[in-house]
């Protein structure tokens, strides 16, 4: 399968503050690629370095075949960028951003674009100043969709938006990627969202690369057990399998990558005492916090 | 795509050029009035006197219309365009960015000049109502400086608009105002007949000087 962004080796900091440290991850044609992260651990950062718009201190970043920091223009024009905040020209109308994108790109649809502009009732006359932040989000929706990009690249799409226009961005989303020769990588903060849009997910933490895995065997593997936090028990430490603990109450929990049976062993061994050892189902969010803590 | 972005730039820029040029045209009403004031209160002679023996540059008042108007031109075409660094919309573009840029400044520099010509023009027109020929041709040249300082003003102000780095926008600032201080050096008659095309041509470098500042922005000045 061919590879639509290649990260390799990445290397990133500000002065003395590293956020990436030999980042590697492959994004292939035709997947949804979600990229999760808590707040200032460097999605834009990463999405402004595939995009040209800073310079990694070392490593190799393809997007389509080049270099990302040399884009060639024909490349550029088979991206649809979705820049965080929904950035737009305020000082246009609904008709005008449209006739302005139109003229940059050969496959232009501008049928895609009316079509989310038209569910908003607004006259095209309508000043994008004058927008809601959801409404905004259509605009610049319905402008990517109607470049008919290869590959979609959406930095925080939810910031700003209910659950209504979430909704909507993600239907359209879907509609977009169905036959399977798009590919989208997107950021977001509202992690429950793309529990039902990505196929491939890539937790970043402090420091750089976490997790690259498919969200199914994620979502599979990855559990939550419970036990009573009796007085006097031994609570137990992160280490390669507990990779996170948390208290509430008098209930402990566990997370790993480890089946039922082998993690209260390992927990045993350890000397914690398990009283009503219990799987907890989880939502991709709760996964994402037990992953990453709360903090 | 040239349409595309001439169309965007003129829906930026548009009630700012029109809003300078109807100034302009109000600021040269008021010149013909005060230039018409001595001659009407007075006997003509005395303000010939003041004009031609005591070389009282009495068009001085525009002497700064234009620098004006290029910094109003430079403010209202790429604020909007660092403001949340939407310049970055314009890098993403499938053109070559380099050109783009350029293209951005031809069109201010574009509205710099139309309104300069119509300036010049009405200028002229006011001064050869009341003066000859001779006099109309020197104060012609004794302005033009300031009309090129537009220009520059115009390209000033772009650049430190357009530059990452605060601590450069200052140096910038200061080389600017040094430069655009040597258009109104001197208050004599026509004195920078011989020099006036150098210091316009001095200004043009300032054009490329622009792809500096748009290096940085694209090596990391958005953070």
């Amino acid at each position: 399968m061919e590879n639509i962004i290649e990260v390799r080796k990445l290397y990133h900091s500000y002065g003395k503050h590293v956020i990436y440290e030999g980042l590697n991850f492959t994004v292939e044609r035709g997947r949804i690629f979600g990229l999760l992260g808590k707040n200032g651990v460097g999605k834009t950062t990463l999405i402004n370095i595939l995009m040209g718009f800073l310079h990694p201190t070392s490593g190799r970043c393809l997007v389509l075949g080049e270099d990302s920091h040399n884009l060639s223009p024909e490349t550029r024009g088979k991206i649809g960028l979705l820049h965080e905040g929904h950035l737009a020209y305020e000082f246009m109308t609904i008709a005008q951003i449209e006739r302005y994108y139109s003229g940059y790109y050969h496959d232009w649809n501008r049928d895609w674009y009316y079509e989310l502009i038209d569910m908003m009732g607004l006259s095209y006359n309508h000043k994008i100043s004058k927008m809601s932040c959801g409404q905004r989000s259509q605009v610049v929706l319905g402008l990517i969709l109607a470049q008919n990009p290869e590959l979609m690249i959406l930095d925080d799409y939810s910031m700003g938006l209910g659950a209504g226009y979430r909704r909507l961005f993600l239907d359209y989303l879907t509609e977009y990627v169905k036959n399977g020769d798009k590919t989208v990588f997107v950021t977001s903060h509202i992690v429950q969202d793309l529990e039902k849009l990505v196929d491939d997910i890539i937790f970043i933490g402090k420091g750089g690369y976490l997790l690259q895995t498919l969200l199914i065997e994620f979502m599979d593997s990855f559990k939550q057990y419970r036990f009573k936090n009796g007085k006097g028990v031994k609570l137990p430490g992160k280490d390669d399998i507990i990779k996170n603990v948390e208290i509430i109450g008098d209930k402990v929990s566990v997370y790993t990558f480890e089946s039922k049976e082998p993690a209260r062993e390992h927990l045993m061994k350890k000397g914690v005492e398990t009283v009503d050892f219990e799987e907890v189902p989880m939502t991709l969010e709760d996964a994402f916090i037990g992953l990453m803590g709360r903090y | 795509m040239i349409r595309s972005t001439f169309y965007k730039e003129w829906l930026k820029i548009r009630y700012y050029v029109l809003g300078a040029l109807v100034f302009n045209i109000l600021f040269f009403i008021y010149l013909f009035f005060d230039i018409r004031e001595p001659f009407q209160n007075g006997p003509a002679i005395m303000a010939w006197y003041s004009a031609i023996h005591i070389h009282t540059i009495f068009y001085e008042k525009i002497k700064y219309l234009l620098p004006a108007t290029g910094i109003l031109i430079g403010i209202a075409q790429f604020i909007p365009e660092i403001t949340k660094s939407r310049l970055r919309m314009s890098l993403h573009l499938p053109v070559n960015p380099n050109l783009l840029i350029l293209s951005y400044v031809c069109i201010g520099i574009a509205a710099v000049i139309v309104i300069g010509i119509i300036d010049i023009i009405l200028f002229y027109i006011i001064v050869i109502k009341f003066f000859p020929k001779e006099v109309s041709s020197s104060a012609l040249m004794t302005g033009l400086p300031w009309f090129y300082s537009g220009l520059v003003a115009y390209l000033a102000t772009t650049q430190v608009i357009l530059e990452t780095k605060s601590g450069r926008r200052i140096f910038y600032a200061v080389i600017f105002c040094r430069f655009i201080g040597l258009f109104f050096m001197s208050n004599e008659y026509s004195s920078y007949a011989h020099v006036t095309e150098r210091l316009f041509l001095i200004s043009l470098l300032f054009i490329p000087a622009i792809f500096f500042p748009l290096y940085r922005f694209r090596n990391g000045g958005i953070e």
